[in-house]
């Protein structure tokens, strides 16, 4: 059965390599598709699947979105299981490194418009990502906006089970998380898109931590030092340091000297994605009504957006 | 039941018919040998169920493992015997390999050596030292579940449904007792087909409905069986206006009435002896 599925498929180059796998690239012979192929590494000690693709497959199994990466297929072959992924070859961190490119208030619109859907859809399902970077967000050939890489992503649980606080890629990391929240919600997925939109409007990373004792300072310092009053509980999370740097919360005059292409619109989302508290951070259903996605300019058009191949 | 039931791989991928999987099963026959088969064929099958629920279980509670947990690993054992037929593989080695794929599906993730040794403890006979077996099997079990490891089960619809009968209508308020009841039910029923036949909610209304109707003498030590009488016809009511399929929930009745019937019969000792025929 599994020499069937396999034979559907060509593996033609070694495209990348991470912790838990091998990405080709190849085609779906009868379709001519171009796909993506990612083997997952045998553990070393052979310890049985790893748990990060376990995750992948599981939620990607379940997931069909526009703005979420597309299982086609699973197979193994020898002792090692390969998913076949549909075959997206920009992601947006690349695109926001390459300075040849422009960015339109357009563009980066359409983009928030096209993550926050995929996001909304994940939680929708009950599913948390808990690693949005701009890493994992891959650009399709026609332009659209993908989220990928479900490796640290889980089932939001019941609400008595503890979940661990060390998630998310540094920089995009909600205070919540930083502070060791074993509870805690889809927000902290609202804060990294926040993070991400600030980068996508600045084309520099927002909060670039150097260690964990540094995020919380350069947290504090852009979006202003929480009080016990905003955020009750605040203190009392596991990992609050004793000691903290006070600044104040950014005015909107701070704000848009920071942002300056930015619309108040635009401003406004983006402080809403990245309220300290979590409790009144906004969700994704609710990002998506926002001023911001109907105001002009429009969001760019797939056939116009910069980074589509086709 | 979660909103996302309907989209999901389990309705869309693993939902069969009583004719699919009866067909499928068939056709798992063709790979023994006629003196085999007629081995196998000679188990109660009911008994069969019955002695893999009781392995997940004891393995389970050895290592503090949650119902939950247990009830997914459940179901990968029945789908995955739609696949290959029981008596082609070491029975106890996939029941320790679909405890370990499902405390990872769940995030409670078990080292694959503690699962090893403790099954090992269990059943020295078919479990050997070396951890790769479980890690193989692995493969194999992901594999002929089409990859698909997200299980919906009853125990959130029982609670739904539950609070919905209290809403409707006082009377019909479920005691503790009658939720611990149908709790326990709902676990039993993963040593039938219905988790492969049913979504979860008709699961839940059928063992809610063994509860209240043919398991009512439980509130008869509280109340008088007149009040009974009326109880039980106020939840009919409900049943008939929730919109759940009567037909197919009484169908899961059937079957697990069915279930007890046959595990009137069962003897834990003798299953043990008969299987170990089979897998030797």
């Amino acid at each position: 059965m599994n020499d069937a599925v396999m034979a559907k498929y060509t593996k033609d180059k070694k495209v990348g390599e991470g912790t838990f796998a091998v990405v080709y690239v190849g085609k779906q012979v009868k379709t001519d598709r171009k796909i993506a192929i990612k083997q997952i590494k045998e553990g070393e000690f052979k310890d049985g699947v790893d748990m990060s693709a376990i995750r992948e497959i599981k939620f990607l199994q379940e997931i069909r979105h526009a703005n979420v990466i597309e299982l086609i297929d699973v197979f193994t072959a020898g002792p090692r299981l390969s998913m076949v992924l549909e075959f997206l070859p920009t992601d947006l961190e690349g695109l926001i490194k390459d300075t040849k490119i422009l960015f339109r208030l357009g563009d980066v619109k359409a983009w928030m418009l096209m993550a926050t859907r995929g996001l909304h859809h994940c939680h929708r399902l009950q599913i948390l990502h808990r690693d949005l970077k701009p890493n994992n967000l891959l650009i399709s050939p026609t332009g659209e906006l993908k989220i990928a890489d479900f490796g640290l992503a889980r089932q939001m649980p019941n609400p008595k089970d503890k979940m661990t606080p060390t998630v998310v890629t540094r920089w995009y990391r909600a205070p919540e998380l930083l502070f060791g929240a074993r509870y805690y919600t889809p927000a902290v997925d609202v804060w990294s898109l926040g993070l991400i939109f600030a980068e996508l409007m600045l084309r520099l990373p927002y909060c670039p931590g150097e260690d964990d004792i540094d995020q919380i300072d350069k947290t504090f310092r852009a979006f202003g030092t929480p009080t016990e009053e905003e955020w009750p509980g605040l203190t009392s999370l596991p990992a609050y340091p004793k000691t903290v740097n006070k600044y104040p919360h950014p005015s909107v005059q701070e704000l848009k000297m920071r942002f300056s292409a930015a619309t108040e619109n635009g401003l406004e989302l983006f402080q809403a994605m990245t309220e300290l508290n979590p409790a009144d951070r906004v969700s994704c259903e609710e990002a998506l009504t926002a001023d911001y996605f109907t105001e002009f300019p429009r969001p760019t058009k797939l056939a116009e957006l910069p980074g589509r191949t086709e | 039941m979660s909103a996302n039931y309907w989209t999901s791989s389990q309705r869309l991928h693993w939902l069969l018919t009583k004719e699919t999987l009866a067909e499928r099963r068939k056709g798992l026959e063709d790979i023994f040998d006629p003196g085999k088969l007629q081995t196998i064929k000679a188990l109660n099958p009911w008994h069969v169920r019955v002695y893999l629920h009781t392995l997940i279980h004891l393995l389970g509670q050895n290592l503090s493992i949650r119902q939950r947990i247990l009830a997914t690993a459940e179901v990968y054992l029945t789908r995955f015997h739609t696949k290959v037929p029981f008596g082609e593989i070491n029975p106890y080695l996939v029941v320790a390999t679909a405890v370990y794929v499902a405390c990872k599906v769940e995030e409670h993730p078990q080292h694959i050596r503690t699962i090893t040794s403790e099954a090992r403890s269990l059943w020295p006979d078919y479990i050997s030292h070396d951890p790769t077996k479980i890690a193989e099997c692995e493969f194999y079990l992901i594999e002929e579940l089409g990859t698909y490891l997200v299980i919906f089960h009853p125990y959130k619809s029982l609670m739904q449904i539950s609070d919905a009968m209290a809403r409707s209508n006082a009377q019909i308020t479920m005691a503790p007792e009658e939720i611990q009841v149908t709790w326990s039910m709902i676990n039993d029923s993963y040593i039938t087909d219905l988790h492969l036949l049913n979504p979860p909610h008709i699961v839940a209304m059928a063992c809610i409905y063994m509860t209240v109707v043919l398991r009512s003498h439980i509130m008869r030590m509280t109340m008088p069986s007149e009040a009974v009488k009326s109880r039980i016809e106020a939840f009919m009511t409900f049943f008939g206006e929730s919109n759940v399929d009567l037909e197919q929930t009484i169908d899961c009745v059937q079957e697990m009435i069915s279930l007890y019937v046959n595990w009137d019969t069962y003897s834990e000792k003798q299953c043990r002896v008969e299987i170990a025929k089979v897998i030797t």
